[in-house]
């Protein structure tokens, strides 16, 4: 079976503890359950969490949706951004996880990103250097969120142009930003493409896309 | 306990000095009475330096339990605040809630007023009282022990309420939300909002209840170790409750589902081990005999199911400790595709299915199915077929698979095969059939010859590659007519497709099979149990859904053009079969089972489980276009399969 691998980078630096963090983690309940009323994304979706702040974590491993349960998030009292350090990672995860397609075996589909900070990388030197081997990935689509009015978008747009900002990081606008993310796990990437980049279904109110 | 060892080792000393005075009282002398006066001046020394130390350690105790109790008090405390905190989140809420919250609002307050202020009061009010007595620690303990007891049975009482309080802040929800929102996930989702303060707050409540007990399991086999004297051997103490497991495994609806709970507990001095699984979970059930939760699910959704257990080194005996346990319970994916009709004013709209049978020397049979995946959003087919056969006895046949991504593929697939056969038929109707039947002989004689190979490929490449650039430009002449709604004309790749097309016929010498195929999917000669001819290879990428259209301008320089033509001379064959990827992704999945037979003879069989293929069967592209129905988990796509046997 093809899988339609979709890789959450979420930062957990300092500034995200309390509210934020749960409010995270209730979104992404709401898009497990929003994704499993799809059946497509039910039979293809594969999940990997990684977190950053002072220390880069591989929360959960690249599994499907079925399977799938949120894992502990916890957020340390305070601590940087080390966001760079977090495309390192994910850039290790994917060059073991993704299956491309030989005459052994079905390729899966291309990948999907989405990131969520409410800060600016404080590696930002390797962050930097990081953004070209991401982009080399072959990803099927960069979703970047910046949350909240600290969150620094020129930083994402480097990365790519599909960014968006929240004005809150309260649990109401991460309900509707994973919401927002089910909607084009669903809707993007798993028809053949005569175009290789997806395209974004129209956002919510609570959701600005950045141009 | 302390005063009873000093007393003891007192009296032992005096007992010691004085019985060795008395047995060596027969025979003494000077020097042996003052020997025995140092001995029992020093045992003296030695009992009061004892009490002493003793005493010391005895206050710092008791000074210790003090402190422990004020640790409580101050745990009870912040209690009190989380309550307070919790109380000013339910004022934040919707209108429309807010006379529910009041009422629980007062609720809470008389259970913080009449229950647990007095319980505090008496509670700081032993503390007041001088600790002297070592039965007296014991009886207190129990006294606590009972209060916090009780204080825990208020606070279940409150969460009893929680709970009957979000039941009712959903109904109401529902009737609220019942006007503008549509899917139940969208209804849950609001309530998980409103509900995210309350039951965060209350789950903070009931951790703080946890190390509470906790406390005081630890502070009372302390004392009770130091009571009974014993060197006191490393028990296992019970855990926070936050160490234990709080979900488990998935489930999904039909499937069986047995999960040992002892298993996912995973705590050897746990028993008394229940679950209480809510009742709206319908299907599962908890055996206490084996510890089993199991069945057969038969409602999706979020479940919390109720976990209580004793551990053999809790204090309060009586008391169960508790967590709730998430079930995440998978809906079954069969139930959830939908049938969708498309819109049957489209331009370009197309039947949802198709077949044709048409009855020869073979038989030529072909069955085209709309794929769940368009089902589902009420999208179009964008596969095609189309049969043909000619009265000098050539079989045509060709299949196409409109690009999902492309919003006009419908239509492409369908003129790449009308045109392309339009092509077909024109091109071997100019051919000499006598020309060629005696060039195709020429070169069965001596096959190695590249010059007689050349005049088959030849003829083969013109009206192949005719048959293929004249659909490509029928497409383009297509997308310059269509206006778009933005009032541009619509792009080639709009209308992507990819395409297998076929000319079959059969001469004194063999079959003659002549193809051009672009794009996924497969067309192979097979004969059952011994071989697969594969007419090509397809094209595909790194990543899934990577593959070559019709319609790309790349294709048509003579190399690439020539590459995607085969000709083939055979005897007689078992099939002839073209199909779009829809089948060859879920059935036969790799390039490499792509060339094996027993791969082919597997899909063979597949297809006779539904199909029956002998010659009377009039109805076999009936019975094929149900064999398209089949089931395979993440392969949803249309699918189209033409054969000829």
């Amino acid at each position: 079976m093809r899988r339609l691998p979709v890789y959450l980078l979420l930062d957990t630096s300092g500034s995200m503890k309390g509210e934020p963090i749960e409010s995270v983690k209730a979104g992404l309940q709401t898009m497990l359950s929003t994704l499993k009323q799809d059946p497509f994304a039910l039979e293809s979706v594969h999940i990997s969490i990684i977190t950053f702040d002072t220390e880069v974590k591989l929360l959960t491993g690249l599994s499907d949706l079925e399977n799938f349960t949120i894992p502990e998030i916890v957020v340390p009292e305070s601590g940087a951004t080390h966001f760079g350090a977090a495309l390192e990672l994910l850039c290790k995860c994917l060059d073991s996880d993704i299956r491309k397609t030989t005459p052994e075996q079905k390729g899966d589909w291309k990948p999907l990103l989405f990131i969520m900070t409410d800060g600016r990388p404080a590696d930002i030197q390797k962050y930097k250097e990081m953004i070209p081997e991401v982009q080399k990935r072959n990803f099927a689509g960069i979703i970047a969120c910046a949350a909240g009015p600290k969150a620094k978008q020129e930083d994402l747009k480097l990365l790519t142009d599909k960014v968006v900002s929240l004005d809150t990081a309260d649990s109401a606008t991460f309900q509707q930003f994973f919401k927002w993310v089910s909607d084009t796990i669903g809707k993007g990437n798993m028809s053949r493409g005569a175009t290789s980049q997806i395209t974004l279904p129209p956002p919510p109110s609570e959701i600005h896309i950045v141009v | 306990m302390f005063k009873k060892i000093v007393t003891g080792l007192f009296v032992f000393f005096i007992i010691c000095a004085h019985s060795l005075l008395a047995q060596t009282s027969s025979a003494l002398t000077q020097n042996d009475f003052l020997l025995i006066e140092i001995i029992t001046a020093v045992s003296l020394f030695l009992s009061i330096i004892m009490l002493a130390v003793l005493l010391v350690l005895y206050y710092k105790q008791s000074k210790g339990v003090k402190l422990m109790y004020e640790n409580l008090e101050g745990k009870i405390k912040s209690l009190i605040l989380d309550f307070e905190e919790l109380k000013k989140s339910f004022s934040g809420m919707n209108d429309a809630i807010l006379p529910k919250i009041q009422n629980l609002h007062d609720e809470t307050k008389k259970i913080l007023g009449e229950e647990l202020k007095p319980m505090l009061c008496s509670l700081s009010k032993s503390l007041e009282e001088d600790i002297t007595l070592d039965q007296e620690i014991k009886l207190k303990i129990d006294n606590i022990l009972t209060q916090v007891d009780q204080l825990s049975k208020s606070y279940q009482s409150l969460s009893d309420k929680m709970d009957s309080f979000s039941k009712d802040l959903k109904s109401e929800s529902e009737k609220v939300l019942q006007s503008e929102v549509k899917t139940k996930v969208e209804i849950d989702e609001k309530i998980s909002i409103l509900n995210l303060p309350i039951s965060s707050e209350l789950q903070k409540i009931e951790e703080k209840i946890d190390e509470l007990f906790l406390k005081i399991d630890a502070f009372s086999s302390k004392n009770a170790s130091s009571i009974i004297q014993t060197p006191s051997p490393q028990i296992s103490k019970v855990k926070p409750l936050s160490d234990y497991p709080s979900s488990l495994p998935n489930a999904t609806v039909g499937k069986e589902y047995n999960v040992d709970i002892l298993k996912i507990l995973s705590e050897p001095n746990a028993f008394d081990v229940s679950v209480i699984i809510p009742n709206e979970l319908t299907g599962l059930s908890f055996t206490q005999s084996n510890s089993l939760i199991s069945g057969v699910p038969a409602v999706s959704g979020d479940f919390k199911l109720k976990l209580k257990f004793k551990h053999k080194n809790q204090i309060a005996q009586e008391r169960y400790l508790e967590k709730m346990l998430l079930l995440i319970i998978n809906p079954d994916p069969k139930s959830l595709w939908k049938n969708l009709p498309c819109d049957k004013n489209d331009p370009y709209w197309k039947e949802d299915f198709s077949s044709k049978i048409m009855h020869k020397e073979k038989i030529m049979m072909a069955a085209s199915a709309r794929g769940r995946s368009h089902a589902q959003e009420g999208k179009f087919r964008d596969d095609a077929f189309k049969l043909d056969y000619l009265d000098d006895g050539w079989y045509l046949l060709a299949v196409a698979d409109g690009a999902g991504s492309a919003k006009y593929s419908r239509r492409g697939s369908e003129i790449a095969c009308d045109i392309g056969f339009k092509t077909l038929i024109d091109k071997i109707g100019k051919m000499q059939a006598d020309v060629f039947e005696a060039k195709v002989k020429e070169y069965l004689v001596s096959k190695n010859d590249p010059k007689l190979y050349k005049n088959i490929s030849d003829i083969s490449y013109d009206v192949m590659g005719g048959v293929a650039f004249s659909a490509y430009q029928a497409i383009k002449e297509e997308a310059a007519k269509k206006i778009d709604s933005d009032n541009k004309p619509a792009l080639i790749k709009d209308f992507a497709t990819t395409f297998i097309v076929s000319a079959v016929k059969k001469f004194d010498f063999g079959w003659f099979i002549m193809s051009y195929w672009i794009g996924d999917g497969g067309i192979g000669i097979f004969k059952k149990g011994d071989s697969v001819k594969l007419l090509g290879e397809p094209d595909g990428g790194e990543f899934a859904g990577q593959t070559r259209f019709l319609t790309m301008s790349d294709i048509w320089e003579p190399t690439e053009i020539l590459r995607r033509i085969k000709f083939e001379i055979c005897d007689d064959f078992t099939a002839l079969i073209l199909m779009t990827d829809g089948i060859t992704d879920p059935k036969l999945e790799t390039e490499n089972n792509l060339k094996d037979i027993s791969k082919w003879d597997l899909l063979w069989k597949d297809i006779e489980t539904e199909v029956n293929f002998d010659r009377k069967n009039i109805n076999a592209d009936k019975e094929l276009l149900k064999w398209l129905e089949f089931w395979s988990a993440g392969n949803h796509d249309d699918r189209t399969i033409a054969i000829l046997y």
